[in-house]
């Protein structure tokens, strides 16, 4: 059995524990719940109590119940996002380092251009043109990390073209799509997976930060970055969990999905298979 | 007498067990002469080299033995001790090591700095003597102030040929100095290291498993095999007259110009063993055509058979 | 007069220089577009049957003649005829499956030339589903023990299970070889097959390949820059001097009777394991410098400046390659 290294378990089993926590959250957290998210049970602005576990906000909504149903979200847009910028980025990115020329020239321009629009502003412009629905935010935040996908598996496939056991394959007579799915998949796995895990965290980030902005989830639906929005003027008066609540999910999606991305980074680093782009 | 090795051994400690690279090695090195040190990979010499040189890194170390240079033992020096040795009285060319040159630095300026680590003379002064001596391996000065980039292969072995001269070692060592270079090169270092040890008086050790490039040079041949000499006589004789069966099947798998063509080479059979847990008796008998009941139980002990020829063989004992 | 396998007529491969982002918009306005002449006319033929050796030292362009050959690249300039037909003008996937499966190559570094990632099973079995030639499992099995026997593989679910990571160099090789086998190629390339391959290993892989040539009846050509495995194993050569034929004919011609300078310098570096004298003479002949590059070729003869008996036209002129006894090709104005 291989030995890990400290810091790489630690990744991994912290990351793990997280994600795995979030996710079982929000399957299986609404069905637990004793109030709605839109549901007005309580008083207003309630502190965290047996009642609410993480208190009420400025409308008297449960914020436990708003934080796990605003998770689905969350996660459904990331998943979306990254599943669309993932699948294009790297079929694309394969086939254009793979076959080169002209092709390759205009895709890789194409891309860096897309790659060089601050994605932030990005995301907005294409929101603000299609109007915030789920599908929308999760296509605009996909969008704006194709070029990552494209840039790893581009480079990839144009290092592992050039080795040569693919010009022995050509010799022995194998077609450029047997290749490709023989030879050149088996090197980019380790990257999809890291690569996958890192996109989530950055994807629920931009969504919360969509939200946070206002052109993300509009209210009343639960989103943490929307609530975290609204709940700031009360912040003041001394309703901490309105705020601290959705930011504190934030914190932990994005930072499970990244240690869960790195330690497998590490993992395969210490296994001696090749990454990339991270 | 240059150099005298008495039963070296060389031990590498690692995980899977005791790698014993180097196991219990004899030989004399003669003023002015070029002695071979051949053998295929994984025979342990170019540990040898890095033995007697106190290069061997963790887990190896040197376990036994001694090397005696101008009466003192070089093995189990301090390292202050053998530094004033290193490079100063035998010095290495590697094994690719034209690889090694820094390819930010001019040719003038890394061999200036081999010299200047070990003399305390001025800048210009070694710079003059770099130059020197990369015309002396066939270079023209004015390329002293190239990059190692503009220089080709063969130009770059001779850049570390002239490096390992500049300090005016009594010997030196090259380990596989032609196994990247074309037979042309080839034969244009091979010359030169000739030209080299008739003009100085250089004691010179070659390590390499191209047996052509031993007969081309040397004067006197080791065989190495699995750790151990197992042959070790004047390179005319070697060839003419092998006595140990491993010499004879590797001079053999040799094609040569002289031979008719399309006839068999010798090939022997098998590959060379594990390190760890070596063959018992003698390390060459599971491979070796002609064994007999005592090589698998007993170890041939080294012993001169000619003139100057020992061989570590049942089949002469 | 054997019929001839292969013809190669007039091969030229240049491969342009890359001059950026800038001069590749602005093309020749900036600057002549620069080549590397590797490969730069040459021209020869192989019989059914025989061996015929590409000898030459690093940049004189056998490589990349073969992969011209085998049509892993395309020609700046000439014709590769394999059985009469121009391989170039192979159109449609079932015909080029055709010629792969006639003409094969066992790559000179065995490290490079196998994917680490697939295990030897997965190798081993590849060139049948490439060419859908695979019948059923037994049939299978079969026809790939046979051809890891004839490599002298042993086939074992350990070594099966393997990858080359775990193999030596010699087993690489022979897997390599092994695949090729499995298609009954009529033409093999083998560039520099022992160059990277112990000393004992060498004779080993040699021998193999005389037993397969023998049994199979294989044509190859064998890449070599090693005169001495030349002169064993093939019947007739060419050597290759910076993109040029500069001698070819029957083996033994040309090692008894060398014609051109730069294959009796060739000859004369050669160390030898015979030591009838004592050596010294065979190292006084070389030549000095080194190979020019192949980007800016002498003029005229390529090889004058090194040359020991260059004379005025050899600077101005190219010399013809022609015949000058049977079978005997040179291109020197020493002959002209």
């Amino acid at each position: 059995m291989h030995e890990y290294s400290k810091s790489t378990a630690f990744s991994i089993l912290i990351g793990a524990i997280i994600v795995i926590g979030l996710f079982s959250m929000m399957i299986f957290g609404p069905f637990i719940l004793s109030y709605g998210p839109l549901e007005i049970g309580g008083n207003a602005l309630a502190p965290p109590s047996l009642n609410h576990l993480m208190g009420t906000d400025s409308v008297g909504r449960d914020v436990l119940s708003r934080i796990m149903w605003g998770g689905r979200y969350s996660f459904l847009i990331a998943m979306i996002a990254v599943g669309m910028s993932s699948l294009i980025g790297t079929f694309s990115g394969i086939a254009s380092g793979y076959v080169g020329g002209k092709i390759d020239r205009l895709l890789t321009l194409l891309v860096d251009c897309l790659y060089a629009f601050p994605i932030y502003i990005m995301a907005v412009t294409v929101a603000a043109i299609l109007g915030p629905t789920v599908v929308n935010l999760a296509f605009s935040v996909g969008i704006a990390y194709i070029p990552r996908y494209f840039k790893v598996m581009r480079s990839i496939a144009l290092s592992v073209k050039e080795k040569m056991f693919i010009e022995a394959e050509k010799c022995l007579g194998a077609g450029s799509f047997y290749i490709i799915y023989h030879h050149i998949l088996p090197y980019i796995i380790s990257s999809t997976i890291v690569l996958i895990s890192m996109g989530v965290a950055q994807s629920i980030l931009m969504v919360s930060g969509l939200g946070f902005l206002g052109i993300g989830i509009q209210a009343p639906t639960p989103e943490w970055g929307t609530d975290l929005s609204s709940g700031r003027n009360y912040f003041f008066n001394g309703a901490w969990w309105v705020v601290f609540f959705p930011g504190l999910m934030i914190f932990l999606a994005v930072l499970g999905f990244n240690l869960l991305g790195e330690g497998l980074n590490a993992i395969f680093q210490e296994r001696g298979v090749e990454t990339y782009g991270t | 007498m240059a150099l005298k090795v008495n039963n070296l051994r060389t031990y590498y400690f690692t995980f899977r067990g005791v790698v014993k690279a180097v196991d219990g090695i004899s030989f004399e090195l003669q003023e002015g002469s070029i002695l071979g040190l051949a053998g295929e990979s994984a025979c342990g010499k170019s540990t040898t080299a890095f033995s007697l040189m106190k290069l061997v890194s963790p887990p190896g170390r040197v376990v036994s033995g001694e090397a005696l240079f101008e009466g003192d033992n070089i093995i189990g020096m301090k390292e202050s001790e053998i530094r004033k040795i290193r490079w100063k009285k035998i010095s290495m060319v590697f094994q690719s090591s034209m690889n090694a040159l820094d390819p930010v630095f001019r040719i003038k300026d890394q061999i200036s700095e081999a010299i200047l680590t070990h003399e305390g003379i001025d800048k210009l002064e070694a710079e003059e003597r770099a130059k020197e001596f990369l015309e002396r391996v066939g270079i023209e000065r004015s390329r002293a102030n190239d990059y190692p980039h503009e220089f080709s292969g063969g130009m770059k072995q001779r850049v570390m040929i002239a490096m390992a001269l500049a300090t005016y070692p009594s010997i030196v060592i090259l380990d596989e100095p032609t196994s990247a270079l074309d037979v042309i090169v080839q034969a244009q270092i091979l010359k030169l290291i000739k030209n080299l040890q008739e003009e100085k008086r250089l004691s010179i050790i070659l390590i390499t498993h191209d047996l052509s490039v031993i007969s081309a040079v040397c004067d006197r041949v080791a065989i190495m095999y699995a750790g151990k000499i197992v042959e070790n006589s004047s390179a005319r004789t070697l060839f003419k007259h092998p006595q140990h069966p491993y010499s004879e099947g590797l001079i053999g798998s040799f094609p040569r110009l002289s031979q008719p063509r399309h006839s068999r080479l010798i090939s022997i059979s098998g590959a060379p063993p594990d390190l760890i847990d070596p063959p018992k008796g003698c390390r060459f008998h599971p491979r070796c055509p002609r064994a007999m009941e005592i090589c698998k139980r007993e170890e041939p002990v080294f012993t001169e058979t000619d003139e100057n020829h020992m061989v570590a063989c049942h089949l002469y004992t | 007069m054997k019929e001839d396998l292969l013809k190669v007529v007039g091969i030229r491969k240049w491969f342009p220089i890359t001059k950026g982002v800038i001069g590749g918009l602005f093309g020749e306005v900036i600057a002549k577009q620069k080549y590397v002449r590797a490969v730069d006319g040459i021209s020869f033929e192989v019989r059914k049957g025989e061996i015929f050796g590409l000898v030459g030292e690093s940049g004189c362009g056998k490589t990349t003649l073969a992969r011209v050959i085998l049509r892993l690249t395309k020609p700046t300039d000439g014709k590769v005829y394999f059985e009469n037909r121009d391989i170039f003008s192979l159109r449609g996937r079932k015909a080029l499956l055709k010629f792969r499966r006639e003409a094969q190559m066992v790559f000179q570094d065995p490290y490079a030339s196998l994917n680490l990632k697939l295990t030897v099973q997965d190798l081993i079995f590849e060139p049948l589903k490439i060419h859908k030639i695979t019948v059923n499992k037994v049939q299978d099995l079969e026809n790939v023990e046979k051809a890891l026997e004839m490599v002298g593989l042993h086939w074992t679910k350990d070594f099966m299970d393997k990858r080359p990571p775990q193999l030596s160099g010699g087993e690489k090789q022979r897997l390599a070889l092994a695949r090729v086998l499995l298609l009954h190629p009529k033409f093999l390339v083998l560039d520099e097959p022992v160059s990277m391959l112990d000393a004992s290993l060498k004779s080993v892989i040699l021998n193999l390949l005389v037993d397969i040539r023998e049994k199979l009846g294989v044509t190859c050509i064998l890449i070599t820059h090693d005169l001495t495995t030349a002169w064993h194993m093939c019947q007739r050569m060419g050597i290759l001097y910076l993109g040029k034929m500069v001698e070819s004919g029957p083996v033994e011609n040309i090692i008894k009777s060398p014609l051109h300078p730069y294959t009796k310098a060739l000859i004369s570096a050669v160390p030898t394991v015979d030591l009838l004298t004592k050596g010294y003479k065979i190292i006084d002949q070389t030549i000095t410098g080194q190979v020019p590059t192949a980007i800016d070729p002498p003029k005229g003869c390529r090889f004058h400046p090194r040359c020991p008996r260059a004379m005025e036209i050899c600077k101005r002129e190219e010399p013809v390659f022609t015949e000058t006894d049977e079978n005997h090709m040179v291109a020197c104005h020493l002959y002209t």
